[in-house]
């Protein structure tokens, strides 16, 4: 019955325009979600969105489905009380009853919503596969735009629907509505993101993997805070005016079959159950610093460690073994730390079984929860053996990080991607000692490729599952895996990246891009820094749930941003997406050197990559093209930037609006970063009499950059180049009245 | 079908006491017609039999078994049509129609072409419920409670809105349609009951005031019915009650009710309006004595 007033009130909606007014509207907002204005918005909050999949999908789709939840809210709302006010209730309510019909409407409106969002999808999936173009994946678009445009709506829907079941009030049902949706932006709610119940947080998401914790995230939140919004809509529905008594008389006439709570209590317990035994972060208390843990006393030796971990991609969960033979024990207690989410099963010495303990973690004294937590295994007769420790859970975020929105700190065990720190991988040891570092052996899909801070792990057997056992010896043992290429460049540098990027680094031929940075800045430069004393070079890219970029011995890594598609269109940088990627590979180089950059833009090595580029495209497709793609590129940009009034007269700059000012000021940065500084260098090659003396001067810049950027210095400024050089700044300085 | 009504009182929250102690039963097939003057309790009576509202005292039975206990049996079988009622202004007739037919559980298409036609709403099909004039939308309403030929049928006040011709014609449907079923009506036009209805309640104050047959209530008028010329300074006793005044040539032509008529009145057949307003009079006289 209550499916036949389901299809009933469903085809009402249905010839009712004001529903596909309502349908519009939504389409439309999820449309401006991929204008600039609203991108400016979200940025706004502090945070730069870099993946275009957060850009071009997260953001569209999470301003529409905000928005959205709005607008049927609103229309929920104004519909139920016209059928009130206008007396049509009168002549239904005869024929059914009064709670099918609001459990009909109920559901017609979740269907509506849910055609809506299908509808929205449907129509952005061509603009969203252009923009992504190989970055796209089906599946992520799927997941993620259902998981922004739909649930907030079916949350607001249940809300709006309780809250005028309960006031039969339109103004006291939108008032509430609104508060609520307002004290999504309140300080509670941005540190429990779990509460922003129709906005739900805009994450960076990897273009290559996905960030699978966030939408194991999302979808959890979103069926928790629907369950929520469910058991209160269905307790509003034992407050419809029965008999035409009022809304307390009609609850405690419900009372009256108790029976017909059990919906209620059940929809009210897994909300509850699921926020409570939420597994993505830890909110453990934050307790005081414990001296005696941070800095363990010595609690004895070990050998022969080796973790197997073994890992649910579906789920998320992880499983693992840790043995390690204890050869010396000088304590009662010995200290492990383990991520928060991962539990103890069992603990055992040479088979028997030893107590253990799990307690709260705080760090550095800064009073903030870690993530991490103090594993406490007791052996008080001090005794050596074969010391097994079985562990497995879904590791948990620190509720710190995870209280900054945008990132994804999130752990990660995926089908696609595995991340993982080092305490999640296995518990780390305090206070024990060894000779060599802890063996760890992860089991992933045998398309994966895993690295452990750059280095290569050893394969060492397929399991039968048809996963691979690979083995990482490292003392930090922190894990990316994904399905990646491994790329020979030469005979001792590879370029491993995601699979997405096959196709484009196979057309671009970014390999043989590489080949040609690194032939010519070792040649002209020197050898790059980082690799010195190692047998390899790898370039890796790697997901930006990690973010931003760094070095090992032997080993680069770049974020997964480098090789995006919007990344290398950018003409700043090259004539093409080859030449454009040949600059982010140069940035090894400079960046390896430790270069100082300006405020102003006009020493960075920004700039320092710019002139490199030209100097290879010159040197491989000719001076004609170089001049063309390049030279006078710089030169129109700053003839631009010099007939710019504020560029001419900065004084004038402080009297304009804030945003003004900032625009100004970032495009005069960007100019001087990619043209001025170019030109410069090049006016410096002209006044040293040539390219050779500028590479010599360039080689010996290199060579005096320190390789550790953290270091405390500076970084090499302009002025050593100058030094170096035996130029002034008046040498080299690019005329404004040009 | 059978209805028993039995010593239900009804006491809004308000305080009002709308019924008081109200029995009778309907036994299908009957055509019932209940008079009262605004206020009566006609309406309460019907929300009752409808399981709008819970009665404060007594019970309503629907073939023996209490009525709030088979709610749903009682909804699919019947066609109510309320005092005041409002459409979805945005459906079009059919569509309307069409929609009532689904929460009536109709899935025959026919039912709703017929009630069109007997509402003469067929060529009006297409054009949208707030487009229609007052009497248009209540021939909606009576279409949608005609609909599906239910076995129980609470008409509160059909005819309102509608030109003569056109009540004439729905109470002609009505009486066909009660061969075989009930159908229980409220009216304020006595000519209507008289002319179809086979036994009549007459309510008033939350009482009823007599159940039985049209024949039954004319007959208790008889000798308390009379007409005389009234002239500009007659004064009329006061324990009788005007039913009509005709302007004549030798004055007013005045009929009236009355328990004991004065001698110079003309005794005249009674009426079934005589009846009612005869049977409302004593009524309200009696309560006043017992006020006084």
């Amino acid at each position: 019955m209550r499916a036949k007033l389901m299809g009933v009130e469903l085809r009402r909606l249905l010839m009712n325009k004001k529903t596909y007014l309502v349908m519009m509207l939504n389409i439309l907002m999820t449309g401006l979600g991929f204008t600039s204005f609203v991108k400016g918005m979200f940025m706004a909050e502090g945070f730069e969105y870099t993946s275009i999949f957060t850009n071009d999908v997260i953001i569209p789709f999470g301003f529409g489905g905000f928005a959205a939840a709005l607008i049927w809210g609103l229309y929920v709302i104004s519909d139920a009380d016209r059928v009130v006010k206008k007396g049509a209730e009168e002549m239904t309510g005869a024929y059914t009853d009064e709670k099918a019909m609001s459990h009909a409407r109920f559901s017609a409106f979740l269907t509506v919503s849910f055609i809506t969002a299908l509808i929205c999808m449907l129509l952005f999936l061509p603009l969203c596969i252009k923009r992504m173009d190989y970055l796209f994946t089906f599946k992520w678009y799927i997941l993620y735009s259902f998981a922004y445009i739909l649930p907030g709506v079916w949350i607001t829907i249940a809300l709006c629907c309780g809250l005028y079941n309960i006031s039969r009030n339109v103004s006291v049902s939108l008032l509430i509505v609104l508060l609520l949706t307002i004290s999504q932006f309140s300080p509670i709610s941005e540190k429990d993101l779990f509460l922003r119940w129709s906005i739900p947080c805009i994450f960076e998401i990897s273009d290559c993997y996905g960030s699978v914790s966030v939408i194991r995230f999302l979808y959890y939140s979103r069926i928790a805070l629907f369950f929520s919004g469910l058991a209160f809509y269905l307790l509003s529905v034992k407050f419809i005016r029965k008999y035409r008594m009022g809304a307390l008389k009609s609850f405690a006439f419900c009372l009256k079959k108790p029976l017909a709570f059990i919906p209620v209590m059940m929809s009210l317990c897994a909300a509850v159950l699921l926020i409570v035994y939420e597994p993505f972060v830890d909110h453990s208390p934050v307790v005081p610093y414990d001296d005696n843990w941070y800095d363990a006393p010595y609690q004895g030796e070990y050998k022969n460690c080796v973790a197997d971990v073994r890992f649910n991609t579906l789920l998320g969960i992880l499983n693992g073994e840790l043995n390690m033979d204890l050869t010396e024990v000088v304590s009662n207690e010995l200290f492990f730390d383990i991520r928060s989410g991962i539990e103890v099963k069992s603990v055992t010495l040479d088979g028997e079984k030893l107590d253990h303990s799990i307690e709260y973690y705080s760090e550095d004294n800064n009073n903030i929860n870690l993530g991490v937590k103090k594993l406490i295994v007791k052996n008080p007769d001090r005794k050596t053996g074969r010391l097994t420790i079985v562990y497995g859970g879904y590791p948990a975020i620190s509720n710190s990080l995870y209280r900054k929105a945008g990132y994804t700190y999130f752990d990660s065990v995926g089908r696609d991607y595995i991340k993982l720190e080092d305490v999640c991988v296995a518990p780390q040891a305090r206070g024990l000692g060894a000779d060599e570092d802890p063996a760890v052996h992860i089991n992933v899909p045998a398309d994966h490729n895993p690295t452990s801070w750059g280095k290569t792990l050893k394969k060492i057997v397929k399991n039968a599952d048809g996963s691979v056992c690979w083995e990482c010896r490292n003392d930090v043992p922190i894990i990316e895996s994904g399905i990646n290429n491994s790329d020979e460049v030469n005979s001792t540098t590879e370029f491993l990246y995601a699979k997405k990027y096959e196709k484009f680094v196979r057309d671009n031929k970014l390999d043989e891009s590489i080949k040609d940075v690194m032939n010519y800045c070792n040649e002209h430069y020197g050898t790059l820094k980082c690799t010195e004393g190692a047998e390899s070079i790898r370039i890796q890219q790697i997901s930006n749930d990690y973010g931003g970029g760094g070095a090992g011995r032997g080993y680069v890594y770049m974020d997964e941003n480098f090789l995006s598609p919007e990344n290398l269109s950018d003409d700043n940088k090259g004539g093409n997406k080859n030449e454009t990627f040949m600059h982010e590979i140069i940035h090894l180089y400079w960046g390896d050197m430790g270069c100082y950059v300006s405020d102003d833009g006009l020493w960075s090595d920004e700039g320092l990559d710019v002139y490199t580029t030209y100097r290879i495209v010159k040197e491989k497709y000719g001076e004609l093209y170089a001049k063309k793609y390049y030279v006078d590129k710089w030169t129109e940009e700053v003839k631009h930037q010099n007939r710019n009034f504020y560029f001419r007269h900065p004084e004038y700059i402080d009297i304009l609006p804030e945003s003004y000012q900032a625009t100004l000021k970032d495009s005069v940065g960007i100019i001087n970063r990619y043209s001025r500084m170019p030109l410069m260098l090049l006016k410096a090659e002209e006044k040293l009499g040539g390219e050779e003396a500028m590479d010599e001067v360039l080689r010996q810049l290199y060579e005096n950059g320190s390789v550790n950027q953290w270091d405390g210095s500076e970084g090499q400024t302009l002025q050593d180049f100058l030094d170096i050089a035996g130029l002034t700044e008046e040498d080299i300085k690019i005329d404004q009245d040009n | 079908m059978k209805i028993d009504v039995k010593n239900v009182t009804m006491i809004y929250s308000s305080g009002k006491k709308a019924l008081s102690d109200v029995s009778f039963s309907l036994k299908s097939p009957e055509f019932v017609g209940i008079l009262g003057p605004n206020g009566a309790g006609k309406s309460t009576l019907m929300k009752l039999m409808t399981a709008g509202l819970k009665e404060t005292k007594g019970e309503i039975l629907l073939d023996d078994k209490k009525l709030l206990d088979q709610e749903y049996k009682l909804k699919s079988r019947l066609g109510y049509l309320p005092q005041t009622f409002g459409l979805f202004d945005e459906l079009t007739v059919w569509q309307f129609l069409d929609y009532m037919a689904a929460l009536k559980g109709i899935k025959d298409k026919a039912e709703i072409e017929w009630a069109m036609e007997q509402t003469g709403l067929s060529d009006r099909r297409k054009i949208r419920v707030g487009n229609l004039s007052g009497g248009q939308k209540q021939r909606v309403g009576i279409a949608q409670a005609i609909m599906g030929h239910p076995e129980l049928m609470i008409l509160d006040e059909p005819t309102v809105g509608l030109d003569p011709e056109e009540r004439v014609r729905f109470r002609n449907i009505f009486s066909e349609m009660s061969s075989d079923r009930i159908v229980f009506l409220s009216t304020h036009i006595v000519d209507d009951v008289q002319a179809v209805c086979n036994r009549v309640l007459v309510i008033y104050g939350g009482s009823i005031l007599f159940d039985g047959s049209p024949a039954g209530l004319i007959e208790q008028t008889v000798d308390h019915v009379g007409s005389y010329i009234r002239k500009v300074d007659d004064i009329l006793p006061k324990e009788c009650e005007i039913v009509s005044k005709i302007n004549t040539r030798n004055g007013v032509l005045t009929r009236i009710v009355a328990k004991e008529l004065p001698d110079y009145v003309d005794r005249c057949e009674p009426s079934l309006e005589d009846a009612y307003l005869y049977c409302i009079h004593n009524s309200a006289k009696r309560e006043d004595e017992h006020e006084g």
